[in-house]
């Protein structure tokens, strides 16, 4: 199965792409939730109300189609970290790709955690901070690992990790501290 | 022979069912000769936009009614302007036991609505209202002194709650033993109390009081989005007038009404979509009474027999003084900043631990043999920009 996923570039391509949205739906469709609950108050003022599956259904939604404009962001980003570390010899649909498939892997692994949320509030606001950064700082290491194996030799690899370190840092310190 | 027993089953049986239906006759006629009904239908004849309109009328009418379950002309007006220069009053009424205790309880619900308002909030003004009169003619029990207040503008976003925290002293507020709130109690499927999302000897007084009211089940509803009053997270129960109260480190506890098993994971009024009339122009008397019959007046009756009789127990005082130690600290466990200080610490130490790595790794470089490397995931790619080397 592996192997025939890793002939068939175009096959691999769609699928992690859609594992991609639904694994970006799984892991935030609790925000979301309550974001359509919250605007259904706002809204039930006005003689606008939505039942509980529509609620849901409007969430889901939402966060599919932010996670599908996120599909398109991400390799745009992925592209801009080459450019700027200089980085030339790494094929870069298929390292795209690999960006794809390991931020879907944080977001399952995110979503997970994300149920525990459902037990308590404690958890829900701690949780909702701690948890994807461990998740992505989990999964950077990972992607690090696995590309610098792939596409570096003992003398590139240094600029590499250079640039995703700062990467990782600018990022995790944009989303998950502030 | 057959057809005799015939005729007389079916004369029983016609018997049985008018007999039937005259008892559920006099059922549904009872309710409509309680205090709960008709104080929930006196106050619907009232426009209770938020704000004082041209003769204040429903404002007159509440200290009226405050006067007279009280005995004595103590219901005063607490007026407040906000924004465009509004005016807006909350209505407030004590009963004074400082000769027995320095502690105080506050009872509230908002009167103020966006239509008719039956369901938010007449019933829950009704249920204030005899509450009132059941602690006046109890007064000499009473462990502490009562403040009563109708709150007003609670729908433009908790504006007189807001208002009425804001006036009370830090004396005041560590006096303040418990904050009760009653708001939209009537028309939903079941009916809630909320203290702590966690389980408090207060809640389990109140519980123990009453079998129907059951309390809401915990974190159920809870989104870490969007944190409209700073609890860290937010439910559909924080909005209305109890949160001022908490989020000043009051313990407070909300009546109300609704499930938590129609919508998933969300708080519903109704399982029937056609219950679901809160802030909209269907929140009627007459709704009110066409879809919920007795019931809405027993639930009105179960919610002040819960706080009557709760604060009316003879270890009332004591439980609710350990209230505030069960509170979960706001400013610890819902506060993101500390998690997030957290995170940045774990960044940090990342950072340092990679920037080690990352002289051991220039220091490999050195002596590195920079082998090419062509590995590829794909074994038979089709793209060709897999194999374009950019410059």
């Amino acid at each position: 199965m592996f192997n025939k996923l890793r002939a068939n570039y175009s096959l691999s391509n769609v699928l992690i792409r859609i594992l991609f949205v639904l694994t970006f739906v799984f892991c935030n469709w609790q925000e979301f939730l309550g974001v359509v609950v919250s605007m259904n108050g706002v809204f039930a003022s006005g003689g606008v109300a939505f039942s509980g599956s529509v609620k849901l259904f409007l969430a889901l939604m939402s966060a599919a189609l932010l996670g599908t404009i996120l599909m398109f962001v991400v390799p745009l980003l992925a592209n801009l970290f080459l450019n700027v570390a200089k980085i030339y010899s790494v094929p870069r649909a298929e390292y795209c790709l690999l960006v794809h498939l390991f931020c879907s892997i944080g977001f399952l692994i995110c979503g997970l955690l994300n149920l525990i949320n459902l037990f308590t509030p404690v958890l829900l606001v701690w949780g909702g901070v701690i948890f994807p950064f461990a998740v992505a700082a989990g999964c950077s290491f990972a992607f690090y690992k696995v590309t610098a194996k792939l596409y570096f030799n003992d003398v590139t690899v240094v600029n590499y990790f250079k640039y995703s370190l700062i990467a990782f840092a600018v990022l995790a310190f944009l989303l998950e501290v502030l | 022979m057959k057809k005799f027993c015939f005729l007389v089953v079916l004369i029983l049986l016609v018997a049985l069912f008018c007999a039937n239906g005259i008892a559920v006759a006099e059922t549904s006629d009872n309710y409509r000769n309680t205090k709960a009904y008709e104080l929930t239908k006196e106050i619907c004849a009232y426009p209770r936009k938020a704000g004082i309109d041209k003769d204040g009328a429903v404002q007159t009418y509440l200290i009226n009614k405050f006067n007279e379950a009280l005995g004595k002309d103590v219901a005063v007006k607490q007026t407040f302007t906000y924004g465009n220069s509004a005016e807006y009053c909350n209505v407030v009424a004590k009963i004074d036991r400082s000769s027995v205790s320095d502690k105080q309880i506050i009872i509230g619900a908002h009167y103020d609505s966006d239509g008719e308002g039956a369901a938010d909030n007449a019933c829950g003004v009704a249920a204030l209202i005899i509450t009132m009169q059941n602690f006046a003619r109890s007064a000499n029990d009473l462990p502490c002194s009562v403040v009563f207040v109708a709150f007003d503008a609670e729908e433009l976003g908790l504006l007189g709650s807001r208002e009425y925290v804001s006036q009370m002293s830090e004396e005041q507020i560590e006096n303040t033993l418990v904050m009760f709130n009653m708001d939209s109690i009537a028309n939903g499927d079941n009916l809630y109390l909320w203290c702590e999302n966690k389980r408090t000897s207060l809640a389990d007084l109140i519980i123990s009081k009453t079998d129907k009211i059951v309390e809401k089940p915990y974190a159920k509803g809870t989104y870490n989005l969007p944190d409209f009053y700073g609890y860290g997270y937010s439910e559909t129960p924080q909005n209305t007038d109890q949160t001022p109260f908490r989020l000043a480190g009051i313990p407070t506890a909300l009546f109300f009404s609704g499930t938590y098993s129609a919508e998933p994971w969300s708080y519903a009024e109704s399982s029937d979509v056609n219950k679901c009339v809160m802030n909209t122009s269907k929140d009627t008397f007459e709704n009110l009474e066409k879809n919920n019959g007795a019931e809405f007046v027993a639930k009105i009756e179960a919610t002040v027999d819960a706080v009557t009789s709760s604060v009316l127990s003879e270890n009332f005082a004591e439980v609710a003084e350990s209230q505030r130690s069960q509170l979960v600290n706001l400013s610890v466990w819902y506060n993101t900043w500390w998690a997030r200080l957290i995170v940045f610490g774990l960044l940090i130490i990342i950072v340092i631990l990679a920037v080690l790595h990352y002289r051991k790794l220039q220091k490999q470089s050195i002596l590195g043999t920079a082998e090419v490397k062509a590995n590829n995931v794909f074994s038979q790619p089709d793209a060709e920009e897999i194999f374009t080397f950019k410059k």
